[in-house]
């Protein structure tokens, strides 16, 4: 069972916060979230990230000695590293460092596990909680905590390959315009243990890597495709079973190319499409996380959020949520989301209601 | 150089060329990576489905390295010449990713950051093997010398990182028993 999710964002501080947002999300409404490099570099929000991870995780009220926690992460605490440079008597930084401070903010002391899968860090950190879980039969739960800033860093890495979209990101808009770095933390628990009615379950996930190209998504999709298939096995699915798919979404012109071609290759039943990068900005190895906390609030509500900042999608077999919120045609009982990213990594995951 | 246009006391050009040069040359830019080539694609001789071969990696350094020449090219000269090139290798899985590149290794590809567990990646490997994930595993880490020597290895100036910090690597194979 996925329980206690939680999000922080410089403009949501909750779930409900921002679900509220996102389901009353329009075309028009896009997220600058990363492009305020005038005022304030985003790095610096780091511990306002770990109050709130903090915060979340006393929220949980459950034992956690014992517990494992897995963080994912891009670039964690970007500031530790730029500080360093020109310091050759500063201790070398590494993200497992940041994994081991909210750790030990947080009052976790069973194992610690630092993921760094690019963009898919936060759903890689998923699969591997349920694998960590599946394989220790005397644990009850595992943590998973991400976290990632559109720092001056991160901002300028995106602008050097003319990737960010200065207007904000428009995922699978014809305008394909890039994509708007974004900061967030997202944290959840995955348990055992008896279900109730309106929890939501990990119903199967996949991993799989492209073997195509470092920055670019393989053009024909093979290793997202290998990663739903896998997910669908896994959970003893069908493709025709995915009632909803969350993309990644990045708004950029090849990663959302590759994402229309293998959703409109794979799934014939064209299921309702959305993407919550064009509200949130691309967090980076939190997004997937992030979104899956929409994804979530999509099986109890069934109800669809449209695609921040979509006005015209020129991609052919996908059927994107345009405008409005949409009421399904037939129930929500499974949410596929997906997330690629540098170095050919894609991630899978389906969740469904427990009741479904 | 600063954006003044003066050079600061410690980061000065054939450093900051350096650091850049040997992340250019790929496809394995950082070369105590190299020694490992040959006996992981003796390994996978043969082996010519690899989509249920995984890659595990771990490393303490991270994308360090890459993160300190990326952040001195944004502090040459105003940002003018920050490369693209350069960004990519400030993600941690990118020295995974081009190993599994060249490998045509299209399983899963984790990466973990190296703490106080050096068996973190080959946990992980041997808990994708047990839930039939994959069929084999190729586990690689890359640590200091000494990975427990907090004091003296790692306080080495980071734009050594490049190429003078003494690495040590260890990959191992792992595959269901038959």
């Amino acid at each position: 069972m996925l329980r206690g999710v939680g999000i922080w964002t410089p403009q949501y501080s909750s779930v409900a916060a921002l679900c509220t947002a996102a389901f009353n999300s329009s075309a028009a409404a896009t997220s600058k979230a990363g492009l305020h490099r005038a005022s304030a570099d985003a790095a610096d929000l780091w511990p306002q990230i770990v109050d709130a991870i903090v915060q979340g995780v006393c929220g949980w009220h459950v034992d956690l000695a014992g517990c494992p926690l897995i963080f994912a992460t891009t670039k964690g605490d970007i500031r530790r590293t730029i500080r360093v440079v020109g310091q050759p008597d500063a201790p070398l930084p590494k993200l497992a460092d940041d994994a081991i401070a909210i750790a030990d903010a947080c009052g976790f002391c069973g194992e610690v596990i630092c993921i760094s899968t690019a963009c898919a860090s936060s759903l890689a950190a998923l699969c591997e909680a349920h694998l960590l879980l599946t394989s220790q039969p005397s644990l009850d739960r595992v943590a998973i905590v991400t976290a990632d800033t559109a720092s001056a860093f991160v901002q300028d890495g995106f602008a050097s390959l003319r990737a960010v979209a200065e207007a904000g990101a428009r995922p699978f808009d014809a305008s394909h315009g890039g994509l708007c770095p974004g900061s967030a933390a997202a944290w959840c628990l995955l348990e055992r243990g008896a279900a109730l009615p309106n929890d939501i379950q990990l119903l199967g996930w996949g991993l799989a890597n492209d073997a195509a190209h470092l920055t670019a998504p393989d053009a024909q999709g093979r290793g997202l495709t290998a990663a739903i298939h896998s997910a669908v096995q896994a959970g003893n699915m069908a493709l025709d079973d995915i009632d909803v798919i969350m993309a990644h979404g990045t708004g950029t012109a090849f990663s959302d190319a590759m994402e229309a071609r293998v959703f409109a290759q794979l799934f014939a039943h064209q299921p309702p499409l959305t993407a919550a990068k064009g509200l949130l900005g691309h967090t980076l190895g939190a997004s997937g996380l992030l979104e899956l906390s929409i994804a979530c609030e999509m099986l109890r509500r069934q109800q669809i959020p449209p695609i921040a900042g979509l006005i015209r999608c020129d991609y052919p077999g996908i059927n994107p949520v345009c405008g409005q919120p949409t009421q399904p045609t037939r129930p929500i009982r499974t949410v596929l989301k997906t997330a690629s990213g540098f170095g050919g990594v894609n991630a899978a995951v389906i969740i469904g209601r427990y009741d479904r | 150089m600063t954006p003044a246009g003066k050079p600061n006391n410690i980061l000065v050009d054939h450093e900051y060329q350096q650091a850049f040069t040997c992340m250019l040359q790929g496809p394995f830019p950082r070369p105590w990576l190299e020694t490992v080539v040959p006996e992981v694609e003796g390994w996978l001789r043969g082996v010519n489905d690899r989509s249920r071969i995984g890659l595990f990696w771990a490393s303490d350094l991270d994308s360090l390295w890459a993160d300190a020449a990326f952040e001195i090219s944004r502090r040459t000269d105003g940002g003018r010449f920050i490369s693209p090139g350069a960004f990519r290798h400030t993600l941690a899985n990118m020295d995974a990713g081009s190993l599994a590149l060249h490998l045509r290794i299209t399983g899963p590809v984790m990466t973990f950051s190296l703490g106080n567990d050096l068996e973190v990646a080959e946990n992980s490997a041997r808990r994708f093997l047990a839930g039939r994930r994959i069929s084999a595993a190729i586990t690689i880490i890359e640590f200091s010398a000494n990975p427990n020597d907090n004091g003296t290895e790692k306080r080495k100036p980071i734009y050594h990182a490049a190429g003078s910090i003494e690495r040590q690597v260890r990959a191992r194979y792992l595959a269901l028993a038959p």
